[in-house]
């Protein structure tokens, strides 16, 4: 910042910061009485070195920090992102592509809006069911968005709800939506090199959700006599 | 808009100014690329604001080339009547970072100087407020969009 020409008369007076989570932006300003002498923006440590953090990564990985630019409306932001990429690389995209891609923009463009109409509502401290409201139309926007990014495959639904570990043996109690999911857990487990055993116990059902439990213990391989030094 | 609008404007730029443009290109519809030479690069951006309209500025930042001992900066440009984008481009040698600062041309281009000074290290002559704008006041850990940055806390 330079510094004011503080006189007797002149006050520098910080406005903001505003906003306490994206970074703090605030106006000084120069004031004698209620004449404004002198703005001077200080933006705050809003930097994130995308780009260099870019510069580390593959084209596909990039999409990932590209979108954390906008929290509520990510996808508009990873289309230009993507386009720019794809222009580069000379690809072009089928119709049905362009045709999804538009509409997961408007979505994402109804869902940024409604929030930003809910919270300018709000700001003026007078009406802050509005932001409610328009919340609970975000949902339906959010709902379908989950449903196209956010939809796991059942025999992957796994939830982890105990681990103990001993020296050698680790000890799992697990969650599943199905059968197939204990089975290829299993499977999995058995592949992995480090482990000695992978057993999976008895599958019970729960009957008030219809999920299934099961224990899952892993004996580590001993270490053999050279990995000890 | 009829055929060919950009290589009229293109031989019209290289026609009032052919001892300070090193390329012009077409990029697009509407888009066009110009490489200036460092000398005369104050008059040039003059005559581009003045006679050709581009009043409007967007952005301005700056690409290390570490290989080739250069750094290209970049002046994005709008011509809101003729709604002609103009990428105004000039190459510095790596050793000798200094360009006239375009806030006599552009005020608006002050933000992005202060921004492009402190990723870079690119000196601009005559900015009315050379302060880091992004970074920590105190920052000490050099230039962080150069290619050859370490990363946070090496001594520059």
């Amino acid at each position: 910042m330079s510094d004011p020409e503080i006189t007797p008369d002149v006050m520098r007076v910080s406005w903001g910061p505003q906003h306490p989570m994206s970074g703090q932006t605030r106006i000084l300003i120069d004031i004698d009485g209620e004449k404004v002498h002198k703005l001077t923006a200080d933006l705050g440590f809003t930097h994130r070195g995308i780009e260099k953090i870019l510069e580390n990564r593959t084209f596909l990985q990039g999409i990932i920090p590209v979108e954390r630019m906008v929290m509520v409306d990510t996808a508009n932001v990873g289309l230009s992102y993507v386009l720019a990429i794809e222009e580069a690389l000379e690809v072009e995209t089928p119709d049905r592509a362009d045709w999804i891609r538009s509409m997961i923009c408007e979505l994402c463009r109804i869902n940024s809006h409604l929030y930003a109409f809910g919270l300018q509502v709000e700001s003026t401290g007078y009406f802050p069911a509005v932001f409610l409201w328009t919340t609970i139309d975000r949902e339906i926007i959010l709902d379908l968005l989950e449903e196209l990014s956010g939809l796991v495959p059942p025999d992957l639904d796994i939830g982890l709800e105990e681990l103990s570990i001993d020296r050698q043996t680790v000890r799992m109690r697990v969650q599943a939506k199905s059968f197939q999911a204990a089975d290829r857990l299993g499977l999995q487990l058995a592949k992995f090199g480090p482990f000695a055993s992978a057993r999976i116990g008895a599958i019970e059902k729960d009957p008030k959700t219809g999920s299934k439990r099961f224990n899952v213990t892993i004996s580590l391989k001993e270490p053999e006599a050279g990995d000890r030094g | 808009v009829s055929e060919g609008v950009e290589e009229t404007f293109v031989e019209a730029v290289q026609a009032a100014h052919p001892d300070y443009i090193e390329s012009v290109g077409v990029l697009k519809p509407k888009w066009v690329s110009l490489v200036a030479k460092r000398e005369g690069f104050s008059e040039l951006a003059f005559s581009l604001r003045d006679e050709f309209g581009f009043i409007h500025p967007v952005s301005a930042g700056a690409i290390d080339y570490p290989k080739e001992n250069r750094m290209r900066i970049n002046y994005y440009l709008i011509n809101p009547s003729s709604r002609f984008s103009l990428m105004l481009g000039v190459d510095l040698p790596r050793d000798d970072l200094t360009l006239p600062s375009m806030t006599r041309v552009w005020e608006a281009m002050s933000f992005h100087e202060r921004e492009t000074k402190e990723m870079f290290g690119i000196n601009f002559e005559g900015h009315p407020n050379p302060v880091p704008l992004l970074l920590p006041p105190d920052w000490k850990g050099g230039y962080p969009l150069r290619k050859d940055f370490e990363g946070e806390g090496a001594e520059p």
